[in-house]
This record gives structure tokens, sequence and C-alpha cells, in this order.
């Protein structure tokens, strides 16, 4: 099984200290990033000083073969041609608006390209394109306050691509991290020690950019709860 | 530039100049938001500079008026611009925009008030107002050329995701489950 991620839940991870969930989860699972997304997340922060020490993290990672890289021209090409879609889908004063960036658009083209469809994402408008197009519809006309116009030609040519495609965020994956024992080593003599645990991971993931609310926290605290119990 | 740009940037600059008489570094900082619509729409370099650099001259107030310094030379800059932009000057008006954003850069060398970080945390903070507004993280990274993880680190610690997009929690749980079973 192959996983494509994005830049963010990479960068959530690595600022929760996390990263080595991905060394830890099992074997058979291979995890990858395209090009663009090593340029985010490895190449850029070492040329500064900030987000410096995170970056070698990850080329670690790449370097030890537990994250691979992709740079393959043909998914760059699909992922310009449905990039140049995905920003023509809504409209608002005779402009397209252009709501999402190559890279996030070649991580999708990746795990179509590779046959996955598996992708790890927190970014939560490129995630609605694909899921609900018409609550991320909504979510721009109250936000613009403007009449945002929708062509479902087009939306229905990023729909035919990216119809197979599923996605989780950094979120989930501690979670399942949590639930297969990964974490136990943190488990400290405290009231409701597991619930405390798996709480503070996913408001970690969430306070470092996981597009995750409040609410969703408590759902999945709660199903783990239950699964463990049930 | 186009037409509703123009007209938006100028009635904001118009604004900008009042408030600064007034020095109401809140008001200003409140009026950056107002161009945030055509920086998401349009996502050109004038509403973009336009927004960064009011946020960025509302924490340059602040922190003259928390230390008793009066910074005038502002809003003659500001009246310049409008001018320019009033009689369709896009490139002197452009040039003013940069002499500006050197202005904010020399007050910090003079005052030492770290403006160089105003500025930049003013990207990120127009950044993550115009993913609160749509825009992708990345695009609007892109957009306003600050990093994501400086992005994520703000945003994280905002209400934006509090807003549910997507499908639910559980079925994403179920799906993890169901890769990693």
């Amino acid at each position: 099984m192959s996983l494509i991620f994005d830049a963010g839940p990479i960068i959530s991870l690595t600022t929760n200290n996390l990263l080595w969930i991905l060394e830890a989860l099992p074997a058979k699972t291979t995890f990858s990033i395209v090009s663009s997304v090593k340029r985010e997340v490895v190449d850029r922060p070492l040329a500064t000083k900030k987000f410096k020490f995170e970056a070698l993290q990850v080329e670690r990672l790449i370097e030890q073969g537990k994250l691979l890289v992709i740079d393959e021209p043909a998914f760059k090409s699909k992922a310009l041609q449905f990039l140049d879609i995905a920003n023509t889908v809504f409209w608002a004063h005779q402009a397209p608006i252009k709501i999402i960036q190559l890279g996030e658009m070649e991580s999708v083209a990746a795990a179509v390209g590779l046959g996955t469809h598996r992708v790890v994402m927190d970014e939560r408008i490129t995630r609605s394109l694909i899921e609900t197009p018409e609550q991320l519809q909504r979510l721009m006309e109250q936000r613009l306050h403007t009449k945002v116009h929708m062509d479902t030609g087009r939306l229905e040519e990023f729909r035919a691509f990216t119809r197979h495609v599923e996605i989780i965020r950094s979120a989930e994956l501690v979670a399942i991290a949590y639930e297969k024992g990964l974490l136990d080593k943190f488990l400290v003599k405290v009231p409701n020690a597991r619930k405390e645990l798996l709480e503070s991971v996913l408001w970690g993931v969430k306070l470092n950019g996981c597009s995750i609310s409040e609410q969703e926290i408590a759902e999945l605290v709660r199903l783990e709860l239950k699964n463990a119990t049930g | 530039m186009q037409d509703t740009v123009r007209k938006d940037i100028l009635n904001v600059l118009e604004q900008a100049i009042t408030i600064w008489e007034a020095q109401d570094y809140q008001a200003l900082g409140e009026l950056s938001n107002h161009v945030i619509h055509d920086a998401s729409i349009f996502q050109d370099d004038d509403s973009v500079s336009v927004a960064v650099m009011v946020y960025a001259l509302s924490k340059v107030l602040q922190r003259c008026r928390e230390q008793g310094v009066v910074y005038a030379n502002m809003g003659a800059l500001l009246q310049q611009m409008h001018d320019s932009l009033a009689a369709d000057k896009e490139d002197a008006y452009r040039g003013q925009m940069r002499t500006i954003l050197d202005e904010i850069k020399k007050v910090d060398d003079k005052l030492k008030l770290y403006i160089t970080e105003v500025l930049e945390k003013a990207r990120v903070k127009k950044a993550s107002k115009m993913h609160e507004h749509g825009i992708s993280l990345a695009r609007t990274a892109e957009l306003l050329g600050v990093s994501q993880w400086e992005l994520q680190d703000y945003i994280g610690k905002t209400r934006i995701h509090e807003e549910h997009l997507g499908v639910s929690a559980q079925a994403r749980l179920l799906r993890a489950r169901k890769w990693f079973a």
C-alpha cells in the first residue's frame, strides 16, 4: 500500500515530534511525497533558519528510504492539466478563483497515477473541492460576500479525475498510531491516561495546522474509546 | 489593474488616510481586511500588497504610540499613492507602494521596532485571511510569499478550522482503519 503525503501532514507531524510514526507503522505501507512538496518541507526551510531542524528530520526520513520522493514528469503534466481545471471551477466577478496550488494537485495526480488513490492531506480547501465542492462554494459566498458561480462542466471533469481519491488527515494517522499502541510509551499516571494521551496528540496536530475542528476531535476520541471498550 | 480592484484600493486608501490622521491603529488593522475579498478573487499583487501594507501600518502606528513616538510622514505618502491611482498613474502608484514599504523598514532601523518582523507577520496574517475565504493554504502561502510551515503554525491557533468542510471524522477514521488493517 502506498500513501501520498501533501506538505501539511508532514509539517503537522514534524512540529509535534511525531514524524517517527511513519517509521513505526507497518512496513508493508510506503509513504511518498512529490518533489514540489519536498521543496516546501525540506529544501526551502533548509535555506532559512526557522524550521531548519524540522527540515533535517524530514530529510533524514527520505535518506533512510522511509519517505520516498516522486519526481515523475507524467504526474506533473497531469497535475498542471487538472490544476487549470480546478482553478476554473469557481468564478466571481467574471474572474476564475484560483483556489489550489500545483503541489497540492501534484500529490493528488501522483495518487491517481500510481493507482493508490490514497492521500494524506491536512489542507481543507483541496479536500473539500474533491469531496464536497458545494460546501466550498457556500463557504466562499459567505466569506467573499458575493455570488460565486460554479462551472459544473469543469467540476465534472475534475471529479472524473479524482473520483476514486480518498483522503485522511494527520489526525486520523495519529489515531491509528494510538490504536496500534505506538503511543503507549507516553502513557503516564494521570486520570484517564489513554483519553488524555489521544486528546493531546490530536490537539497537537490541530494547533500545528491540521484542519480538524474541536467537535471532530471529540468525535475521534469518543470513537477510539468506544473501539477500545467494545 | 481591474476596475473593481482600483476602486476598492482607492476607497481603502481614502479611509487609511483619515484613520492614520486619527491615529487609530485598531481601525487600520480592520481596514486591511477590506481588500482581502479582492485579493482572494483576483489574486493580484496590488490587492495583496495594499492589504499587507495597511496591516503593517497599523502595527507601526501601534508600536509608535506605545513608545510615544510620532511618525508623521506616512499620511503624506498614502495621499500620494491615492492621487497617483486616482489619476490612473499605476506605475507611479506601485513605485510609491515600494517607497512606503521601504519607509516602514526604515522605521525599524530608527526605532528598533522590529518592523521587518511586522511585515512578515502581516503577510502571514493576510494569508490566513485569504485561506479563511476559500483559497488553499499552499496557494495563499505562494501568493503572499510565506512558508507553509509559518502559515500552518499561525492558522492552527485560529478558529478557521472550526468550520467543518468535507466528509465526517468518523468516515475518515474508518477509511484509515481499512488502510492500516
